[in-house]
């Protein structure tokens, strides 16, 4: 019986020798000396501009293509296609110079008549763009959407190199929206050739070009050698799909991602390793994180409803216990270095007594129900179960309600839930972008104002705010918009996250940006990958 | 046999049907807009009217089925509402990668399966037996995820062996790791049935009659018994086969595996309905498909079983 027992264990032992040899031959993933390794959660939804509305096809389009400006590291609009531009005395009217000689990469000179074939096709039904309202601020467009014009009228080509924009008022944030990927100019050509295809084939005249693309696996971009402002330092970029968290930090430690962002269970192992800390890098997001209460629906249309929630919570001792490090409180909508924040203002305090008071004078002595949705994520969880625990001490029974992303969404926007955890990113680095699309009351529900927040005199304040372009009086005015929201307790607000990154002691000029999309990587560089 | 075999195939069709239409029925009950997946966070209710009618999302139910179904017999799964893509070319492109990811997992769980379960069974109540079992009590028990991150930490991150995920454009090395992630909890059930019906067979009359013609116990075992024993085993590699040809989601997120079981749950959070017609379709016909290979695979194990 031993033989047998032996002759069986060899008979495993082979087959499991070859099937790994036949497995294990060969070579490896190309780790080319200067290519760039990086990674998205998830596959880009385009690479066509058009339609981007999302952070990773918005980062990837604003390496393939260029605009008549873009954004810096931090605020600024920096000139891009365009390299000079007037602004009209009424305001309403912008003058762009083109620099000669851009070129897409299929040969082709960029034109002013490309940028405005590229708006008007993000106008055009037609493209299933959902970004029109990028545009919606210029002369014609309106028409031009319903289909009462053939184009925009208010989009002029004065020649080959200058083009005119005219706006129906003066609109303050209008060149950030200019610096969005909605704006990257693509070609006629290639657009028509390809069709709904042409975000599989990308033809722009940014810093890089798509080499290849194996959906939900990788995305190679290789340097463009004929961009305007100069070859890029790599030679290339692999982009690589890696959903999972603990897989991108594997990947990492095997030295096959340049750079990762670091995971919130695994922040301390990170942040306290002394090998690592020369390599770790923190941002302060444009984002507000906050549960959105729903201001019209009995009984949180009282403020006094709303302001108790705002006391009834220790935020602080939630973020140090839950987030450590990883945020600051938020005093307002507007997150700091825009804009309009206002350092002065005090975040609500912990004050379960005052949330009491409130309460009992709002009519509600024992207290309430209420439920508070949100997605599934196991951090969002953790978060709502420390609010409800604050929320029941004060006599406020809060039901925690998990959604996927789709039933979520469709739900707030219909006003359902009571309350619900969201974050907001900016699209562009102005105060407005934390203040028109969240709380003036036309964009109730899917225009960004899902709490439903509705005050005339903020509306009227925030439509002044949004024509005046004398810097210090609309930061006045965007600090009284916000005060008067957050005085209302429009949610309750919570914190502006910050993210930390670790990189590879071979990158060079890594750095980290306020917009997710200001990175044209031109500078970055390898030395001796290890 | 033939005549069994095409009415196997003509049963089919209504099958698919069924499953198309209950599918697209439970699509619209389900809560949840795929428009709103595709606007992003900020848009106007124009964007969405427009992408409604653009997308027929306003035309009745029954036209919206009957385009779809008109459709499907061309060929034209459709575009992703979400990527643009044609669905088709996404199934087909990424079924490849779950073929090859389900079959190497089969053969893991195959190979470690029957060993472990012959060793068990030749030795019972031995140490062998003992360790075999414990392996496959441990295999069922412990989730895919956690054999997965542990394989990726102790092959790849310490032991640096193998790339930690990844297709890599098809090299054979990067499917290692999931496929014995996804194979581990069938070659554990495997490894428990194999042991059981061993031990059982191999006191049959015909085996002892086997050994008393002198017949080495390697091939008594290889040639009688486990011939014998392959029937339930072969049902239950069909089944997990036709399941892991439907995509496995957490193996394919965890080792960044471009197959098809991320693909639709993606597009079921999305709602992209194309996406998830599409791929719930090309599921049930690979579940038919596989059913009827297994049905017919009875019939060449067991001369016994004969189709009319």
């Amino acid at each position: 019986m031993k033989e047998n027992l032996g002759s069986w264990l060899s008979y495993g032992l082979i087959f499991t020798v070859s099937i790994l040899i036949w497995f294990g031959c060969g070579g490896g993933r190309n780790q080319e000396a200067k290519v760039y390794h990086t990674y998205l959660s998830a596959d880009p939804t385009t690479l066509d501009p058009a339609l981007s509305n999302d952070a990773g096809s918005g980062e990837l389009c604003a390496l393939l293509y260029d605009g008549l400006v873009r954004f810096g590291a931090g605020t600024e609009i920096l000139p891009d296609i365009a390299e000079s531009w007037d602004i009209s005395a009424d305001s309403k009217t912008y003058t762009f110079h083109l620099r000669p000689g851009v070129r897409f990469t299929n040969g082709r000179e960029v034109t002013a008549w490309d940028f405005k074939y590229s708006f008007e096709r993000v106008l055009n039904p037609k493209s299933k763009s959902s970004r029109g309202w990028v545009f919606q601020d210029i002369l014609g467009a309106v028409a031009f959407l319903a289909g009462k014009a053939e184009g925009v009228s208010g989009i002029q080509v004065l020649d080959e190199v200058t083009l005119r924009i005219s706006l129906v008022e003066p609109f303050a944030p209008f060149l950030g929206f200019l610096a969005m990927p909605a704006a990257l100019v693509v070609p006629l050509e290639e657009v028509e050739r390809w069709g709904e295809d042409f975000s599989e084939h990308p033809v722009g005249c940014g810093p890089w070009k798509l080499e290849g693309w194996v959906h939900d696996d990788h995305l190679q971009l290789r340097a463009n050698e004929d961009y305007f402002a100069g070859s890029p330092k790599l030679s290339g970029i692999l982009y690589r799909i890696i959903p999972e968290t603990m897989t991108v930090t594997a990947e990492f430690e095997a030295g096959n991602l340049d750079w990762m962002s670091i995971p919130s269970a695994e922040f301390d192992r990170w942040v306290e390793n002394p090998k690592w800390k020369p390599y770790i890098l923190s941002q302060l997001k444009l984002q507000d994180t906050y549960i959105g209460i729903n201001n019209q629906k009995p009984p949180f249309n009282d403020i006094r409803v709303r302001q108790a929630l705002n006391y009834a919570v220790d935020v602080a001792t939630i973020m140090k216990t839950i987030r450590p490090g990883r945020g600051i409180r938020a005093n307002g909508a507007i997150p700091p270095g825009l804009l309009g924040s206002d350092p002065q203002r005090k975040a609500y305090p912990y004050d379960p007594n005052r949330a009491r008071q409130l309460l009992a004078q709002a009519g509600y002595p024992d207290g309430l129900s209420m439920e508070i949705w949100k997605m599934q994520s196991p951090e969002v969880t953790r978060i709502l179960e420390a609010v409800q625990a604050y929320l029941a001490d004060v006599g406020i029974r809060a039901e925690i309600i998990s959604r996927d992303w789709g039933m979520l969404k469709q739900a707030i926007n219909r006003g359902e839930p009571d309350a619900y955890y969201m974050t907001w990113l900016a699209d562009y680095p102005d105060g407005e972008n934390f203040l028109f699309p969240t709380f003036h009351s036309v964009n109730w529900g899917g225009g960004g104002n899902r709490a439903r927040y509705k005050n005339e005199q903020v509306d009227a304040l925030i439509e002044r705010a949004r024509r005046t372009l004398d810097d210090a009086q609309r930061e006045q005015l965007y600090r009284k918009i916000d005060g008067t929201v957050f005085e209302e307790a429009a949610w309750i607000y919570l914190w502006y996250p910050k993210i930390f990154v670790v990189h590879q002691p071979w990158l060079r000029n890594f750095r980290q940006n306020l917009m997710f999309n200001a990175d044209k990587l031109l500078d970055l560089d390898i030395v001796e990958r290890g | 046999m033939t005549e069994y075999v095409i009415r196997r195939i003509l049963l089919v069709i209504p099958v698919l049907f069924g499953v198309t239409l209950v599918t697209f029925v439970l699509m619209y009950v389900v809560p949840g807009d795929p428009v709103l997946s595709m606007v992003g966070e900020r848009y106007d209710q124009e964007t969405i009217e427009s992408l409604r009618a653009e997308l027929h999302l306003n035309d009745p139910l029954p036209v919206q089925y009957l385009r779809y179904i008109w459709g499907v017999v061309r060929g034209d799964l459709g575009r992703s509402f979400i990527t643009r893509r044609p669905v088709m070319e996404s199934i087909l492109e990424k079924f490849p990668n779950t073929l090859r990811l389900a079959f190497s997992a089969m053969v893991v769980a195959t190979l470690i399966g029957l060993v472990v379960g012959i060793i068990s069974a030749v030795k019972p109540y031995s140490i062998w037996d003992r360790l075999s079992m414990t392996f496959a009590l441990a295999g069922i028990s412990v989730p895919v995820f956690w054999v997965g991150l542990i394989l990726i930490l102790i092959v790849a991150v310490q032991l640096r062996l193998l790339p930690p995920s990844g297709f890599g454009g098809g090299h054979i090395k990067y499917l290692i790791l999931p496929a014995i992630t996804l194979g581990t909890r069938s070659s554990a059930f495997i490894a428990r049935m194999t042991r059981a019906n061993m031990l059982e067979v191999i006191h049959e009359d015909y085996i002892r009659t086997a050994r008393s013609k002198g017949l080495r116990e390697f091939w008594v075992i290889n040639k009688h018994a486990l011939r014998n024993v392959l029937i339930p085993i072969i049902t239950v590699l069909g089944m997990d086969f036709g399941s892991y040809l439907s995509g496995s989601v957490l193996t394919e997120s965890i080792f960044g595996w471009p197959g098809l079981g991320r693909y639709t749950l993606l597009a079921i959070l999305k709602r992209d309905f194309p996406v998830i017609q599409g791929a719930v379709l090309f599921m049930a016909v690979v579940f038919v498909t596989v059913n009827l290979a297994v049905d017919l695979l009875y019939s060449v194990l067991d001369p016994r079983i004969r189709y009319k």
